[in-house]
C-alpha cells in the first residue's frame, strides 16, 4: 500500500470525523476553542501513533480470542500516560479537556484503527496509518474549533478579534452549536474537497 | 398565482401549488394556498404588530423591519446558493420574520435580530428542505438559539415606558415585586417580548385565524386549558393562574406557534395530543424549571415529537385488520 | 480449560507490563502534581489572607464531623501568621444554576469575612458567571458577616449585606448559601 494512499484515506476519503463520523463525543465537547482542539489533536495523534506501533509489532503474538481486551489495555496505558504528563506539565489544558482525556480510551477511532489496520499490517505502515488518521481527525477538529471560537467567543487562540463591544453568539460554544457547525463543515467538505477527490 | 392555475403561456400543463399541504382525506378543493394562508396569518398578526408599535414605539418598528427584511434576504440568498427556485413571494419568510420580532425584547440590538432571522431561515428552514419541511418552528428555533447565545440581552425586558422591568412570570418566579393589574395584561401595558404583552390584540388575531379556518380552534384551547389545569395540579395559587395565562407568551404561542402546519401533527388526534403535550410541558417548565417562561421550549420539544405522534395516531385504513 | 488459563496468563502479562510502565510514569509525575496543587491552594489562601505565612489542613475526620451539620463544607484550612491563627479558609460546594459552584470562603478570627473566591463554576456567561467576572461581587463580601450571616440585597452596601446580581438570583444565592454555612460552622466549631 502506498503511503500517499494512506494519507489520502486518513485525511480525505475516510476522514474519521468528516466522513466516518466516529469519536463524536470529544469532537463536539472540546472543540470550543482552537487551543483545546490543538491539545486534543496532539493527545489523539500521540495515542493513535503509539498504540498502532505497539499493536502492529506484537500482532503475531496476540491470541485472536482476547485481542480486543489486549488492544484496550494498550490504548488505556498510553492514554493514562498522556493524562499524567498533561496534569503534571500542562495543567491548564488538562483542566479544560477534563474528562475527555481519559475518554480517548473509548474513542472508537483508536480501537477501529487497531482492529482494522494495525493488527493486520507492518509496523511502519501502521505508524503511517496512525499518523494519517490522527491528522485527519486533527484537521477536522481544528477547523471546527476555529469556527466555534471565532463565532462563539469572538477570538482566535485566545486573542480577541473584534474588540470590546462584540458580543459573540454563545450558542456556538455549546455542543448544540457544535452539532450545527459540524454539519455545515461536513456539507462544505462534501461539495468541495471530497467530491473532487473521489471523482 | 393562486395555486391551481393552468398557465397558457407556459409549457407546463399544471403549475403546482408552491407547497402541498399533505393531510388526510377527505380532500376538499378550495382556493387555499400557501400564499393565502400566510397572508391570513400576517393579517391576524396586524393587531399585535400595531399594539407592539403603540407600546414600544420605534424599537418595535426597528425590530419588525430588521427581521422581515433579513428573513427575505437570507431566504433569497440561500435559495440562490442551493440553486433552488426562489420562493420568497410565498410570504412565509415574512411570517417567520414577524413572529421572530414579536418574540424579542424591545431593547434587542439589530444584529441579534438579524442573526435570529438568519438562524431561522437558513438553519431551521432551508437546511431541512425549505417550506413545509422544517421540523421545528423557525421563529422559535431562532429564539432558542438567541437565548442560548445572548441570555443577558434576551432576558432584559423593558416596560412600555422604557424602564427595565421583570415580566409578570418573572415576578411570580422570584416571589418578589409587584404584579401588574389584570387590565394591564389584557391591553399590553406590561414587561415582555414586544408581541406577547397584549392579550386582547393577540386574541383578535387568533379568532380571525379560526374564522378563516386557517387554524383549528382545538389546539389553542386545549393548549391553554391544559396549562391551566396542570398549573393547578402543581399547586399554583388560583389567584396567580390569570398571570400565567395572560402575562407570558402562552397566547402568542398557542395561537400562532403551536398551530404551525409543518411542525405540528396532521392527524386530528395527533393535533390534540400535541396541544396537550405543549400545555403539560409549559406548566412543568414554568413551575419546576429554572426560568420563568416555558412556552417556546415546550412547543419546540413537541415539534420534535411530532413524527412520533403522527406515527401512533395514523388512522386505520377502512377495513384494515390489526 | 487449558486454553482459558493460557489466555488469562497472556492477559495478565500484558496488564502487568502496562501497570509497571504506568507506575514508572506516575513516580515521575505525581510529585510535580502534588507540589503544584499545594501551591495553588496556598496562593488562593494568600489572596484572601495576604499576611498568612503558614497553614494547617484539617484532617478528614474533623471535616466529616463538621460537614455532617454543614453539608456544603468540603475542606477547612487553618491560616496562621506569626504563630497565631488569623482565620480559616473554608471550601464550600453548593448547587448553582449550571452545576456546582466551589467557593473558598475566608473567615477571619473575629468572625467577619476576609473575602471569598469562587474557584470552580459553570454558570451562564453574562448572567450567573458574573459571580467571577464582576470583581465587585466578591469584594462586596469583604469584612461582612460579623453578625453571623450575610444577606444578598441590592449593591450590598448595608451591614452584612452583599451584592445581589440582578438576573443571577440562583448563582448569587448559591454562593451566599456556602458562605453562610461557613460562617455558621466557624461560629459553632472553629471560633473557640
Amino acid at each position: 500500500m502506498k503511503i500517499s494512499t494512506i494519507f489520502k484515506n486518513g485525511i480525505i476519503k475516510e476522514n474519521p470525523v468528516l466522513v466516518q463520523l466516529i469519536g463524536m463525543c470529544s469532537v463536539l465537547a472540546i472543540t470550543n476553542t482552537v487551543e483545546n482542539s490543538l491539545a486534543m489533536s496532539a493527545a489523539v495523534i500521540a495515542v493513535l501513533l503509539l498504540s498502532n506501533i505497539v499493536i502492529s509489532s506484537i500482532r503475531k503474538l496476540i491470541p485472536s480470542k482476547i485481542r480486543i481486551p489486549i488492544f484496550i489495555v494498550i490504548i488505556a496505558t498510553f492514554v493514562t500516560m498522556v493524562e499524567m504528563f498533561m496534569e503534571a506539565y500542562a495543567v491548564d489544558l488538562y483542566r479544560s479537556l477534563g474528562i475527555f482525556i481519559p475518554l480517548i480510551v473509548v474513542n472508537c477511532l483508536i480501537l477501529a484503527r487497531a482492529e482494522s489496520f494495525a493488527s493486520k499490517n507492518g509496523v511502519f505502515i501502521s505508524a503511517m496509518d496512525g499518523l494519517a488518521m490522527g491528522l485527519g481527525y486533527s484537521i477536522a477538529i481544528i477547523a471546527l474549533g476555529t469556527v466555534r471560537e471565532i463565532f462563539g467567543s469572538g477570538s482566535f487562540l485566545g486573542m480577541s478579534l473584534f474588540g470590546e463591544n462584540f458580543q459573540a453568539a454563545a450558542v456556538f460554544v455549546s455542543p448544540a452549536g457544535a452539532f450545527i457547525l459540524l454539519g455545515i463543515i461536513i456539507g462544505i467538505f462534501n461539495v468541495t474537497i471530497k467530491n473532487k477527490a473521489t471523482n | 398565482m393562486d395555486g391551481k392555475v393552468i398557465d397558457p403561456t407556459s409549457n407546463d400543463t399544471v403549475v403546482l401549488d408552491d407547497m402541498l399541504i399533505v393531510s388526510l382525506s377527505p380532500h376538499i378543493k378550495s382556493d387555499e394556498s400557501v400564499k393565502r394562508t400566510m397572508l391570513d396569518v400576517i393579517i391576524a398578526l396586524v393587531p399585535a404588530m400595531i399594539g407592539s408599535v403603540y407600546f414600544f414605539g420605534f424599537d418595535a418598528i426597528r425590530l419588525l423591519l430588521v427581521t422581515v427584511v433579513a428573513a427575505l434576504i437570507f431566504e433569497y440568498g440561500i435559495q440562490k446558493l442551493f440553486k433552488k427556485p426562489v420562493r420568497i413571494m410565498d410570504l412565509s419568510a415574512i411570517v417567520t420574520g414577524i413572529l421572530l420580532a414579536l418574540n424579542l425584547p424591545a431593547g434587542t440590538p439589530w444584529w441579534v435580530a438579524a442573526f435570529g432571522a438568519a438562524f431561522a431561515i437558513i438553519i431551521v428552514k432551508e437546511f431541512f428542505g425549505g417550506i413545509g419541511q422544517n421540523f421545528m418552528n423557525p421563529a422559535l428555533g431562532a429564539r432558542a438559539a438567541l437565548v442560548a447565545s445572548w441570555p443577558g440581552i434576551m432576558s432584559s425586558y423593558v416596560n412600555p415606558d422604557g424602564i427595565s422591568a421583570a415580566t409578570p412570570l418573572g415576578i411570580l418566579k422570584a416571589g418578589e415585586g409587584n404584579l401588574p393589574a389584570i387590565q394591564s395584561m389584557i391591553f399590553g401595558d406590561i414587561g415582555g417580548v414586544i408581541g406577547e404583552t397584549s392579550a386582547i390584540l393577540l386574541l383578535i388575531g387568533g379568532v380571525y385565524l379560526i374564522i378563516r379556518n386557517v387554524i383549528d380552534w382545538k389546539i389553542p384551547v386545549l393548549y391553554i386549558g391544559t396549562t391551566t389545569v396542570v398549573l393547578m395540579l402543581l399547586g399554583v395559587d388560583s389567584s396567580n393562574l390569570i398571570f400565567h395565562v395572560l402575562g407570558g407568551g402562552l397566547i402568542l404561542g398557542a395561537f400562532f406557534m403551536a398551530t404551525d402546519y409543518a411542525s405540528s401533527p396532521v392527524t386530528p388526534k395527533g393535533k390534540m395530543i400535541f396541544a396537550i403535550g405543549c400545555g403539560l410541558l409549559t406548566a412543568l417548565f414554568r413551575v419546576k424549571g429554572g426560568l420563568p417562561e416555558g412556552v417556546s421550549y415546550a412547543i419546540l420539544l413537541m415539534n420534535v415529537a411530532t413524527p412520533l405522534i403522527e406515527k401512533f395516531t395514523r388512522p386505520k385504513v377502512f377495513g384494515e385488520v390489526k | 480449560m487449558k486454553d482459558t488459563i493460557k489466555l488469562g496468563l497472556v492477559l495478565l502479562l500484558v496488564t502487568s507490563i502496562a501497570g509497571g510502565i504506568l507506575a514508572g510514569v506516575n513516580s515521575i509525575t505525581s510529585p510535580v502534581i502534588a507540589e503544584r496543587q499545594r501551591m495553588e491552594s496556598l496562593s488562593a489562601i494568600l489572596e484572601l489572607f495576604p499576611d498568612a505565612d503558614d497553614s494547617v489542613e484539617y484532617d478528614e475526620g474533623q471535616i466529616a464531623e463538621i460537614s455532617a451539620s454543614y453539608p456544603s463544607i468540603r475542606e477547612i484550612t487553618e491560616v496562621i501568621s506569626d504563630g497565631e491563627t488569623i482565620g480559616y479558609a473554608i471550601t464550600t460546594v453548593t448547587g448553582g444554576y449550571g452545576g456546582d459552584i466551589t467557593t473558598l470562603v475566608g473567615v477571619k478570627a473575629d468572625g467577619a469575612l476576609a473575602g471569598i473566591k469562587v474557584l470552580v463554576m459553570s454558570e451562564t456567561p453574562g448572567l450567573g458567571a458574573r459571580i467571577v467576572d464582576e470583581p465587585a461581587f466578591a469584594e462586596s463580601f469583604q469584612n461582612k458577616g460579623a453578625g453571623g450571616s450575610v444577606t444578598p440585597s441590592g449593591e450590598g452596601a448595608g451591614e452584612d449585606e452583599v451584592m445581589m446580581l440582578s438576573g443571577a438570583t440562583v448563582s448569587t444565592n448559591a454562593v451566599v448559601k456556602g458562605v453562610n454555612e461557613a460562617l455558621d460552622a466557624f461560629a459553632n466549631y472553629l471560633s473557640n
